[in-house]
């Protein structure tokens, strides 16, 4: 399994730019959250529609449907108001507060980077003042809080371009004024995203079945637990022994005990060469 | 080198977090009610983490001194151990503390002031006893000390109480505390070693042996005393000859009257960290080797470890004339000594 990237974003203006730098083709006809992809399935994108209601739910959604694993890379971009006339920036969000609850979130931080660092506020209602935060959405909270729970912290990412602020009314925002912004910013933003997915691929290997190991359980009947002790057995085996079969030597065993009991014998007696 | 600090509300004011972002102008400063909301946090990835790890600015309220656990400690003395440090630079594949964190971003209490206090209360509460206290438990003592100054503030405590000893458990060839600081004759600086090819497999981010070697060697020199810390004890091929090499190069470099005491651990996990350590490296070639899950412990089986710390044992009783204490190595589950 690889590495691959998450897009959720609110609304059809935001995602229109990304699913076109990343070729993204629409997957299916589901008319609430409509999902789309790339050949590789490397990147997937939803459209979640405003709010944190809708944010998790989408992210539900394309969970299941695009069989999520631990080494996804999560984001939400989208646009966001601020207090600063910082029109059409970009900012990389280091910590979410939620207005409602207070609530406090923090996307990981392992990626050295000069994006433009901020934090965020999330509300349920549109803000109509909102002169004394640094940036204001309405999905950002709850997103961070389910995928942090799918993929770890360290792995969303929330990214947020000014839209309206003192100078921009939130008046004039349009589709295509929405669009651009996004289109402005997004060799930054898939630069990003991308150094991150290499990152994820490093936790590829917690997730892949050890060499052979399908080949011995069609092989053998182990019990559920069995295999659990086989495929930990396994893992460290094929890192002792990486260049011998491993089917071939148990090719002699009668049954599944003989295979555990071979393979604990050889690791017993297993000698690291350290040199 | 950090780039992300993480502040506690309650130590923004305080002059050691100002001296610390005086440092890291250019850091990203985000506060945080209490370290626990970022570092506690099951939902994260301490591999991950480890590749650019934030620091984390926060103020300890209890537990500043706390008894040693089992199988840590000099046989005779009351043994207490403190923390001013949660976390380390350097990235040893066996480390605990990857099995025992959720997170790699370093912890520092900026309130040394509390950790001075109540080690002086336990020195008092222990007045004509032997008593012992261990830095390195949870960070290794020395490897940030450029940016925590923890070593530097906390000799003067010892030198003004010679009966406590204190042991400064490291990796680090960082000295200057040390260099700048009297020599007490209460305070071991305590290396830990394997032998060089084992460590260029497993100590990552380290000082190499030879630099270790090297450090202790200006240490001795200024009239400081060692600590050998054998631990943990890997096993291989030709481990006798890569462990004999070791100590016959130590020996080579240090006078033997420098030594105050040497060491032996055994690599032990408790069955869940091990699963978390496996699961998080499993190509690492350590976890392939004759390890062993009984009473809740994975490790050696006890022949390897004994034979092991006795081999080691004769080879320093052979190269050295003096006699060495060897502290005693616990086996924490049977609470049995394990040296033969
Ligand atoms: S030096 Fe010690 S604390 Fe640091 S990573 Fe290595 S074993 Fe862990």
């Amino acid at each position: 399994m690889s590495s691959n990237a998450k897009w959720v974003v609110a609304l059809k203006a935001e995602a229109k730019p990304i699913i076109k730098a990343l070729g993204l083709n629409r997957i299916d006809k589901n008319v609430v959250f409509p999902v789309y992809k790339d050949k590789n399935a490397r990147n997937w994108l939803v459209i979640s529609g405003v709010g944190q209601k809708n944010v998790v739910a989408a992210v539900k959604y394309i969970s299941e449907f695009s069989d999520s694993k631990g080494c996804s890379v999560w984001i939400n971009i989208g646009i966001a108001g601020s207090s600063s006339d910082r029109y059409g920036e970009l900012f990389l969000i280091d910590k979410i507060t939620r207005a409602s609850s207070d609530e406090c979130f923090y996307p990981g931080s392992i990626l050295k980077s000069n994006l433009q660092k901020s934090e965020l506020l999330t509300v349920d209602e549109p803000l109509l003042d909102y002169s004394k935060v640094d940036l204001v959405d309405m999905e950002a909270a709850d997103f961070v809080r389910v995928t942090s729970k799918i993929s770890g912290r360290d792995l969303v990412l929330v990214m947020k371009i000014v839209s309206d602020g003192p100078n921009n009314s939130v008046n004039d925002l349009t589709a295509t004024r929405v669009s651009h912004l996004i289109l402005q910013n997004i060799n930054l933003v898939i630069d990003h995203v991308n150094k991150l997915i290499s990152l994820a691929s490093l936790e590829e290997e917690r997730f892949e079945n050890p060499k052979g190991y399908t080949a011995v359980i069609e092989r053998w009947h182990f019990t559920v637990s069995q295999q659990h002790e086989l495929k930990q057995l396994m893992k460290r085996w094929v890192v002792a022994y990486p260049f011998t079969n491993i089917i071939k030597k148990l090719k002699i065993m009668k049954n599944s005990r003989e295979v555990l009991t071979f393979l604990k014998h050889d690791l017993d007696n297993y000698k690291i060469d350290w040199k | 080198m950090v780039d992300t600090i993480y502040c506690e509300e309650s130590v923004t004011d305080h002059p050691r977090t100002r001296e610390i972002f005086s440092r890291f102008k250019s850091a990203r400063k985000i506060s945080v009610p209490r370290y626990g909301a970022i570092f506690n946090k099951r939902d994260q990835n301490f591999k991950l983490q480890k590749r650019n790890p934030a620091l984390i600015l926060a103020r300890k309220y209890n537990g500043f001194v706390l008894p040693v656990p089992d199988g840590f400690g000099l046989s005779d003395h009351n043994n207490f151990y403190f923390s001013h440090m949660y976390n380390c630079i350097y990235d040893c594949r066996y480390c605990f503390l990857q099995g025992l964190y959720s997170s790699a971003n370093y912890v520092l209490f900026v309130n040394y002031e509390d950790f001075s206090t109540q080690i002086e209360a336990t020195i008092a509460a222990h007045k004509g006893k032997n008593v012992a206290f261990f830095s390195g438990y949870d960070c290794d003592s020395l490897a940030l000390e450029n940016i925590t100054n923890f070593t530097s503030f906390i000799l003067p405590l010892f030198k003004k109480n010679p009966t406590a000893l204190l042991e400064l458990r490291t990796k680090s060839i960082q000295l200057k505390p040390m260099i700048i600081s009297d020599v007490l004759k209460n305070c071991v600086i305590a290396y830990s070693l394997i032998p060089d090819a084992i460590s260029k497999h497993l100590d990552i981010k380290t000082p190499s042996i030879d630099r270790r070697i090297h450090a202790m060697k200006k240490l001795a020199a200024k009239g400081w005393k060692l600590g050998l810390r054998f631990d943990p004890l890997i096993h291989g091929e030709d481990w006798r000859n890569l462990y004999k090499g070791l100590i016959d190069r130590i020996f080579s470099e240090i006078p033997a009257d420098s030594i105050h005491s040497i060491s032996f651990g055994a690599l032990r996990f408790p069955k869940a960290m091990f699963k978390k350590i496996h699961s998080m490296y499993p190509k690492e070639l350590l976890f392939s080797g004759p390890l062993l899950s009984t009473g809740g412990l994975v490790s050696y089986k006890s022949d390897i470890e004994n034979e092991m710390i006795s081999f080691c044992r004769h080879v320093i009783n052979e190269t050295i004339a003096q006699p060495i204490i060897f502290n005693c190595s616990f086996d924490p589950s049977t609470k049995k000594e394990i040296i033969p």
